[in-house]
């Protein structure tokens, strides 16, 4: 997949572990963790947003193109 | 979910009354029926051959009075459009040919084989209902055991297509009706064969809408 997610990155640069994300962002954790392991399919703008809002980046920050 | 779960248990409850009524009604009419022949070979030292199921075709057009109705003794004529026929001879004095004999063998199996078919597919059936009752719907085994049913019921219809043809044989070399004739024309068990064929296309449909599901699972 072309298309990288770097949560993991994010998260640690915020210092949030993945249980206080989904608490925030009311998303499940084993959701999270099939977003943060690059295994999902698609994100919703809603859940983009607010991951964004709680982690205070651009999705540019969180999703990435790789050649 | 709730509509879904009311209709799996009609659909379950339909079945097996359905099952009841042609199965288990059938097969004590038939244990009935045989105990009758039975009884009769034994009392006047018989021997006896069973054809059951048989579609009888009028040789002419011509209506024959053939039958009384009891409430106003009027004469009224009765067609038979299917009939079970048993023949009796003395005992010892039919010596069957190896080929009767393979062929009688083959409609043994072929009969147990429908048997088996038919449980089989009950058991699955009724498993299936169980699960969709648990809400178990998008699911993979659930697409396993429909797929089940389906290519049974094609093995059913198959199965039931060959031993009606081979007992339409075996009635047609050793009988001949005055006015009627035993017929080819409706062995085919299409019945069977149009619901397999929809319960596996309705499956792949199933199929679809899971590899959907799981798609839309994957969307965080």
């Amino acid at each position: 997949m072309s298309i990288i997610v770097n949560l993991d990155v994010m998260m640690a640069k915020r210092k949030m572990s993945l249980n206080e994300l989904s608490e925030k962002v009311d998303v499940t954790p084993a959701n999270l963790s099939i977003l943060k392991t690059g295994k999902a399919k698609a994100i919703r703008f809603s859940t983009l947003e607010a991951i964004c809002e709680v982690l205070e980046c651009q999705p540019g920050d969180i999703l990435e193109f790789e050649k | 979910m709730k509509r879904f779960k009311i209709l799996c248990t009609l659909l379950l409850v339909s079945f097996l009354v359905a099952v009841f009524q042609d199965t288990v009604m059938s097969f004590v009419e038939g244990f009935h029926m045989g105990y009758g022949i039975a009884s009769f070979e034994i009392d006047n030292d018989l021997e006896s051959e069973h054809f059951t199921s048989l579609k009888l075709t009028p040789k002419t057009d011509a209506i024959a009075l053939n039958e009384d109705n009891v409430k106003d003794g009027a004469p009224l004529s009765l067609i038979p459009s299917e009939a079970s026929l048993v023949t009796f001879h003395m005992k010892d004095t039919h010596e069957k040919t190896t080929g009767e004999v393979l062929i009688s063998i083959i409609s043994g199996l072929l009969n147990l084989g429908i048997l088996i078919c038919f449980f089989y597919v009950l058991v699955v059936f009724i498993k299936i209902i169980l699960s969709f009752r648990r809400s178990e719907v998008f699911e993979e085994v659930t697409i396993k055991r429909i797929n089940i049913i389906g290519i049974g019921f094609l093995v059913l219809g198959a199965m039931s297509t060959v031993w009606q043809g081979l007992t339409v044989y075996m009635a047609r070399q050793a009988i001949e009706l005055a006015d009627y004739t035993i017929s080819y024309s409706k062995i085919i068990d299409w019945d069977d064969f149009v619901m397999g064929l929809v319960i596996l296309l309705m499956n792949e449909i199933l199929r679809i809408a899971t590899g959907y599901k799981k798609e839309q699972d994957l969307i965080i």
